[in-house]
Formats: C-alpha cells, structure tokens, sequence
C-alpha cells in the first residue's frame, strides 16, 4: 500500500468514527452518509471501508451487531464505544491541528 | 489496544473463520442490494441495476480479502496456502521430493536409533549411588599372566580388614540358578550369591521389603531371598504377598525378603565377562534372584578362587592409592602364604572400565559412522534444494514480476524447505524405530543395558528439532538464491546460463564433500568385511555346521559330590551314561558326547606339571582343563594329530589318562615323545595317550591355549553341555535333545540348547554387529553421494548446453562430447577420493580391536572403494554426459 494510501486510510477511520457518532448505521449507510455530508465529493471505496470498520472493531472504537433494517433486512450495524468517542476527539483535534498547519503553508507568501 | 485484546481478536479470527466468513458475505450480500434498490429508485431497471452495483462494488474477494487481513487472520490464511503450495509443489516433482524426503528420513533415522543406543548404554547415570567411586577387585596370577581373575575367600576378608583406602569390600558369584517356584517347573536364570556388603556398596535400595542382614549375610544364617523387580512382577504380579513366599533355588528352600529394581544387575555380565574364569553363566537375561552367600573360610579355602569382589573407594583415595595400598597388602599375604597365595597380587579396575571398556570403542564408532552418514545426507539434501532453487528461478522471478514481495517469496520458499523438513523428520521417526529393531536384535549380548534402550519422547522431538533446523537452514539458501534474482533476466532464461568462470561452486563442493565423508565410511566398512571374512575362516577345530548343544547344570542336593569316592560319583555317572544312551540313540543322531564346556567355552584352567620335569612346572601358564566323555573328538568333528581317543574303558576304576591338544604338545613336548608321558593336576598323574586337533576354545580371535582332555567318567562333574551330531536341521534338534535330557531328570532347567554354528555367529557379534552397521551407512551415504554427483553433472551440463551446442556444430564428436562431461564428474570424484582416504586413515583408529588379520592401511581395503568410488562416480556421470552429446547443435543454441 502506498504512502498516500496510509494516509488516506488514518482519514477514513476518523470519517468513519464521525459518521458513527451521529447514528449507529451498517456499512452502506456509512458510504452514503459520508458521501452525502461530503456533498459528494467523497465516495469511499468499499474494498476501504470493510477492512477499516474490521479494524476500528479490533482496536475496540466500534462494535458491530446484527440488526433490523425499516424494511426488515438483517443487517450489521456498528456503533461507536465510549473508547471510540474519546478517540473520536482526540483525533479530531490532530485533524484540526494538522490540517491548519498544512493550510499555513498553502496560504504563506513564499517569503 | 492491548496485546490481549489483539491476540484474542486474532484467534477469534482464526477458529471462527467460517463464521465469520459467512457474516462478510451477508454484509457484502447486503450492501448490494441497498446499491441496487437505490439505482432502480433512480429509475434503472432491476438487473441493470444489479450489474451496475457489482460493478461499483469491485471484485468481493478482494473486499473479503482485505476484511480478513484486518482481522489477522491473514497470516495464517497464508501460512495455509504455502502449506497446500508446497505439497503441490512436492507432487509436481515427486523425484526431488521424494530424494530430500527420504534422505532426510534416512539421516535422522539412523542417527537417532544410534544416538538411542549410545544415550541409554553409555551416557545414562548409573543405577548406583556414585558409582564412579566404585572398582572391581582382581586378583593377578604373575604365573598364569593373567590380570582379571576372582578372589578367594580369605583373601577378601584379609583386603577388608587391612584396607582403609576402599571404605566397603564386598564378594559375589554370579551363576545360573535353577529356580522353583511351587508346584511349577524349574526355571533357568541367573542369580547372584552375595552379603549385605554389596547393597551397602551399591546403595541398591529394596522397592519393597527389605536386603539382607549381616545376620542372615554369615555362614549358618536363615535363608532368605531377594527377588529382581522383572521376576516379582512376572511371578508375583507385583504383589507385595510375594514377601514370606519361598521359592527353592537349586533345590534348596528360600524365603523372599525383598525386591530390588531390575537394573541392580548392572555390570554383572561385564565382570563375569571379563574374569579370567567364572561360575556357569550364560549372560542371557537379567538377574533374577539373589541369595546370601554365607561363605566360610573352612568352606572355601584360600586356594579356591571363587568369587568376584567390588569395592567402594574411600573418600579420601583414588583408584592409583587404592591399588597401591592393596598390593602392599596382596604382598604381604604371599609372603604369609607361600603355597596358596605365590604369585598373587591386586588388579584394581573402576567399574566403569570394566562395563564399557568392550562396547565404548564400538558404540562411539557407530555414533561417528552415523555422524558422517547425517553429514552426507545433510550435505546431499543442501544440494538439492539449491539446484531446485535454481531451477526455480524462473518461476520466482515471474512471482516476483506479478508482485510478490521478496518476503513474501521468500517465506513460501522457507515454508517448503520446513514442509520437506517436517516430514522428513516424522518419516524418519518411524525409521528410527524399525532401525533400532534391527540394531537390537543384531547387537552383541554383551552391550550393558542394551534391553532398556528405546527411542523416548526426548530423542524424538530432538530429531524434529533436528529436522526443522534443517529445514530453516536449507530453506534460507533459495530464498538467499532468489534475493537476487535479476527478474528480467531469469525471465529470458539468461540468468543461468551466464556461468562459465572455473570456480567450483558451493554445490560441487557440497559433492566432494559428500564423496569424501562416503569413502571414509567405505574404507570402515571394507576393513570390516575383510576382517569378518578373515574371522570365519579361520578353522575353529571343529565343526560347526551339524553340531548341536544344550547345556544344563546338576544341583548338588540330588547330584551330591563325595570327594571321598572320587571319582566314582553314581548319581552323576548314571546320569551321564543313560543320556548319552538316550541321546545316541535319537533319529538322525549320528555320535552324541558329553563335555564340562562346549568347544567355544573357555572353561578353567588348572596349575599344572609334568612328571619328571618338575622343576619346570612353575614358569607354565595354568593349563586348560576340558572334560568330555568318549566320542567327544568324532561328535565336535574335531581329528586325533596322533595316539587314540578317550574311550568308555577309561572309567572311574581303570588308569587315568588324558588327551593334549596340539599346541600343548608343539610348547611343551617339543622335542621329546609326549605319548606316553604322564602329567599331573589335581594331586594325581595322568597318563597321556593322545594328541587331539586345536579347537579355539577362547574365540576365534585368541590364539589356543595349551588344553588337556579328561575323560569324563574321571572327573564327573555337575555343569555339562551335551553335545550330538546330526545330519537332520539343527535347529529341529533342539526340542529333541531338550526333552531327552528331561527323560532323563524331569527337574532340569535345560539352556542354551542351540546350533554350534549360533553359538560361533554369537562370539563374532561384536565384529558382525560392526560390519553390517557400517556395510549399511556406507552403502547409504555411497548412493547419496551418487546422486549428488549425478545432480551437479546434470547441472553443469544444463549450463552448458549453449557451449556444447557449439562445440558440437564446430565438429566435436559425441564421444568428445561424453569424455568432457564425465570428466567433470570424475574429477569431483577424485578430489573427493582423495580427502576420503585421509580421513579414512584417521577413521579406522577407532577399528581398533575389531580388526582381524588386516592392519589399518590395509592396502586392499583402500584401493577397492578408492576405485569402486571413482568408476562409480564415472557411471552417474555418463548419464548426463550421454543425454549432452545427443545435443542437437540448433537446438542448444536456440534453448535459452
């Protein structure tokens, strides 16, 4: 997996636990969800999303659990642990931290 | 995440891999569905909904996959398709699997069965407490030359009163026994007479009960028993009623006090083996029995050398101190005792010498034999995994070319070579057992603790160790061979056939090597053989094919010895003439004699002189003394050099009258007229009227010692050996001649009924035990080494193909073509014969005694395998040498 790949994939899971923390959902909802709250600009793979919800449930921020659909399908629904909440913020503010830093670099005048 | 959670998760990954696959699915199954509902809300139709949602979704064995890597189970999913890989692998070339597989087993196999017998033989502690600190007392006889021979009673008890360098003294006989339990028949076995000294001595501790006391240990005392664990728990089912049994041991009742394990033997058949004389011992089976000895001084007399004696070294001494202190002591008795205790002195020899000093020699030898043979066959599967690496290359660099990371390659390379490891490892387990059988049943009788060997728990994970460390070993060369792979290269099959400097690569060395180790294993054996050969033909006196004995032993209670009637004693004479009646008169019985020894029994020996010539009696040797009955010379097959055979007139009331054998006529009558002669043991003159052929009553490898023959009639005695000639099989003889002796006296325990030509393959076990065990390693590793000749030829040649291709188009004929490629084989071949000779030089150092009739630079010896090596190596070679000279020129030049 390349370099951008890794990055990418440290992104997801943050997406991941964000969608999460609003509604347990299955994995189809969650591609929508994020592709919807993105207003499509991101579309996640699900080759990507199966293998980061399998590893957010390793490392406990989730759990998964087979539930009912509104139209009576079983499906599995994951849902955010209070470990993954305080993840959820820490990550979160690395996001936020990082994502200044990079854009004062974007935004500096080349001086 | 903790490293629980972590590994909790993983093994749930892995058992419940199925369930959990089956879950992926549905979810995958799910999220389909819900793509295509929404596609057909958009208003596209159901299946082109469908088709298009799959096609979003990608391939669901890659989502699958990447799902079940997360889990961490995917390591193990792997480790299991490098498995299934290599086993299709070892079906694909079956030729190479098998050849490592079975090199493998073979070199793990035998050196774990020999490694077995030398742990339990040689490296196991000893059953008695410090047992380092134990020796056997010898006396000497400076007449007689002779350094081990036993003790007499008085002596014993004069070295325990006088010795402070031995803190505990203590004498035995060990003697076949006949043993009776009530209302059943008597059983032969061997049993020990001692005294409590011996189980202070050897710290043998009684399971249950208890040993003797010094009470019961003196003259006069109670008689009681100790029973050998084996025989408790066969006869008693290890009850502990058996204690207050009794049990009659040569018809004489005992009560049984105790059982001691089955090892307190230990060393009795060594010591018995190794003194000068002993009691009837057959050495066959354990002790079962001991007895207290209850010797008294009047009963046995100082001139009466009876009994082996052990001691304990005292904390302070050494075996040098102890020595010198008891030949101060052994000095001081000859001089007390002129008559009985002239020439005597003290051998003191640790116990462990007296044990091993046979079987040491030969079992490091075999340990080294199988040492060279594992190397061989280590260096062997090397080889093969290194020209299959090679010949894999290609495949590598096309696995590589797809993407396989080199770690990724080089683990399924590993995974192979461990496979191949593995079950190696397991086949030559099973080898092991069925070699040890073999081993075992083959072995000399003389090997101490040969009947506890087994191949146990620890030996055999220590070969799958053995066989995983080779598999890691060898399974890192290809992977180190693929490391450097040049991919576009390999893949345009130039990478091979880029050879052509003159250094040797590790596999040519890896075939000198394999040579070298299989010559000097070679040259072992072929020494061996000739000495073998050498041993079975020397003339053993007598013959051996038609003779069959069964020996049997008379218990004094009911074959009472009344010196004052000597000879005349009727109940053993009527014995001896109704069963060599009985025994004559056998169908297919052509002459039957009775002997005090059979012809390859050394029997005793006796002081001796020769009427008139007194004076020089004290420089000879002791004599040995063969009793035998009439007919003896024609039932042995053995000849009269001259004079007349012992006959039935020379009874107990006619003149008495001896034969000697040859060499005692050559040595002692050399220049005078000894028929007619008289000479004298036992206090009285005996006439000589015959001289009878040598038989080599001391082994065939000993020379034969000057022997005069006694009628039996003479000298009755209570041991014997009936002897017959037959023309029918031997071996039908055996039941027959059993129960004529028990026509004869039902209550005899009969033993060691076999053929003569048994008895003689026995006495060369040692030498035939060594020859067939390294005749069969160096048969192994020879053809192992063949193969690896055959393979690096085969190899040369396939880089070759391009050079010889041309060689062939510029005019070179095929036998030049041949001539170039054995060549190469042969001087592999050499080299390799060369190193092997010099190590085999240094190799049969260890032959040692084992050698007959051929020195270590047997010259024979060296050329014959140097030889055989070399056109041997020849032969593989050609082979592959044919196959390139049909090399067609185009061809060759197009093939990379």
């Amino acid at each position: 997996m390349s370099e951008r790949g890794d990055l990418l994939q440290g992104t997801l899971e943050l997406l991941v636990l964000k969608t999460l923390s609003l509604a347990p959902m299955h994995g189809w909802g969650i591609t929508q969800r994020i592709q919807q709250l993105s207003r499509d600009v991101l579309r996640v793979n699900q080759g990507s999303l199966y293998p980061a919800l399998e590893r957010l449930k390793r490392k406990g921020w989730i759990r998964s659990e087979w539930r009912m659909t509104e139209n009576a399908r079983r499906a599995r629904y994951y849902e955010l642990t209070a470990a993954g909440r305080r993840e959820l913020d820490a990550e979160r503010a690395a996001w936020e931290r990082s994502s200044r830093a990079v854009n004062w670099i974007l935004e500096s005048s080349g001086a | 995440m903790s490293l629980w959670t972590d590994i909790r998760g993983r093994l749930d990954g892995i058992l419940n891999r199925a369930r959990r696959d089956r879950e992926t699915a549905e979810e995958m199954r799910f999220h389909l569905e819900m793509e295509a509902a929404q596609l057909e809300r958009a208003g596209v139709p159901h299946p082109e909904a469908l088709r298009r949602a799959r096609l979003a979704f990608g391939n669901d064995d890659d989502v699958r996959e990447g799902v079940r890597e997360a889990r961490g189970a995917a390591t193990f999913d792997e480790l299991r398709g490098d498995v299934a890989y290599a086993f299709r692998q070892m079906r694909r070339a079956p030729g190479f699997a098998l050849t490592v597989v079975a090199t493998l087993a073979l070199g793990i196999g035998a050196s774990t069965a020999i490694y077995s017998v030398v742990d339990r033989v040689l490296l196991r502690p000893l059953p008695f407490r410090d047992a380092d600190r134990l020796v056997v007392v010898w006396e000497t006889d400076r007449k007689s030359q002779t350094a081990r021979e036993p003790s007499s009673y008085p002596d014993v008890v004069d070295f325990r009163e006088r010795s402070r360098a031995l803190s505990t003294i203590a004498e035995f006989v060990a003697t076949d026994m006949s043993l009776a339990f009530p209302d059943d028949q008597p059983l032969r076995l061997a049993g020990v007479a001692t005294s409590d000294k011996y189980f202070q001595l050897t710290g043998l501790r009684p399971l249950i009960g208890r040993t003797f006391s010094a009470a019961e240990s003196n003259a006069g005392g109670p008689r009681v028993a100790v029973l050998a664990e084996w025989l408790w728990r066969s006869r008693f089912a290890g009850s502990p009623d058996a204690i207050g049994q009794t049990i009659d041991v040569d018809d004489v009742r005992y009560e049984v006090i105790g059982v001691v394990p089955s090892d307190g033997d230990f060393g009795i058949d060594q010591i018995n083996e190794r003194a000068a004389y002993h009691a009837p011992y057959s050495g066959e089976g354990e002790v079962g029995v001991w007895i207290p000895l209850q010797a008294s001084a009047e009963q046995f007399p100082r001139s009466n050398h009876p009994f082996l004696v052990l001691g304990r070294l005292a904390s302070a001494s050494t075996v040098p101190s102890a020595q010198s202190e008891l030949t101060g002591i052994a000095a001081d008795l000859e001089r007390t005792y002129r008559n009985d205790n002239a020439d005597r002195g003290v051998f003191v020899e640790p116990l462990g010498d007296v044990v091993f000093g046979a079987s040491r020699p030969l079992l490091y030898l075999l340990l080294c034999a199988v040492g060279l043979l594992m190397l061989v066959a280590v260096v062997n599967v090397a080889n093969l995994l290194l020209a299959r690496g090679t010949t894999r290359m290609r495949e590598i660099a096309i696995r590589s070319a797809l993407g396989a990371t080199t770690r990724r390659v080089g683990r399924q390379l590993l995974v192979e070579s461990l496979t191949l490891g593995i079950v190696g490892g397991a086949i030559g387990i099973g080898c092991a057992v069925l070699l040890l059988q073999s081993l075992l049943s083959l072995a000399p009788a003389d090997i101490p603790r040969l009947n506890e060997v087994r191949i146990d728990a620890r030996l055999a994970w220590a070969a799958v160790a053995a066989s995983l460390a080779i598999g890691v070993a060898f399974g890192s060369v290809p992977m180190w061979q693929a490391r450097r792979v040049d991919v576009v290269h390999a893949l345009k099959g130039e990478a091979v056939a880029t050879g052509g400097g003159r250094r040797r690569t590790p596999r040519e060395l890896f075939v000198v090597a394999a040579v070298a180790l299989s010559v000097m294993l070679s040259v072992s054996a072929a020494l061996l053989v000739r000495s073998f050969r050498n041993l079975m033909s020397t003339d053993p006196g007598f013959s051996t094919a038609t003779v069959v004995k069964a020996e049997y032993q008379l218990p004094l209670a009911r074959y009472p010895r009344d010196f004052a009637k000597w000879p005349n004693q009727p109940e053993i004479v009527n014995f001896n003439n109704t069963l060599l009646e009985r025994a004559a008169s056998i169908p297919g019985v052509q002459s039957a004699a009775i002997a005090g020894a059979h012809p390859l029994d050394p029997g005793f020996t006796n002081s001796w002189l020769i009427v008139g010539r007194e004076g020089e009696a004290s420089t000879y040797p002791e004599i040995s003394v063969r009793i035998v009955s009439p007919r003896y010379v024609e039932t042995v097959g053995s000849a009269l050099a001259r004079g007349r055979e012992l006959s039935d007139a020379d009874d107990g009331h006619a003149p008495l009258v001896a034969m000697i054998n040859e060499t005692a006529a050559k040595r002692y009558f050399a220049n005078r007229e000894a028929l007619g002669a008289q000479i004298a043991f036992w206090c009285a003159p005996r006439t000589i009227v015959g001289i009878i052929r040598d038989e080599r009553i001391k082994g065939l490898r000993e020379p034969v010692p000057a022997a005069i023959y006694v009628p039996l009639a003479q000298a009755p005695l209570n041991s014997g050996v009936l002897l017959v000639r037959t023309e029918r099989p031997a071996e039908s003889m055996a039941g027959e001649l059993q129960r004529t002796i028990w026509s004869v006296d039902p209550q005899l325990a009969v033993y060691g009924v076999e053929p003569m030509s048994r008895t003689i393959l026995r006495s060369v076990s040692a030498s035939r035990f060594a020859m067939i065990v390294l005749g069969v390693f160096s048969g192994v590793t020879v053809l192992l080494a063949l193969i690896g000749v055959h393979g690096v030829v085969s190899y040369l040649v396939a880089q070759r193909t391009k050079e010889i291709g041309i060689r062939v188009a510029l005019g070179a004929g095929r036998g030049t073509v041949t001539g170039l490629v054995v060549r190469s084989g042969l001087t592999l071949g050499a080299i390799g014969v060369g190193i092997g000779a010099v190590g085999a030089w240094a190799l049969s150092r260890l032959l040692g005694t084992l050698l007959y009739g051929v020195t270590r630079a047997d010259a024979v010896s060296f050329i014959t395998v140097s030889v055989g090596m070399l056109v041997a190596a020849s032969l593989s070679a050609y082979l592959p040498a044919r196959r390139a000279s049909r090399v067609s020129p185009l061809v060759a030049i197009r093939s990379d």
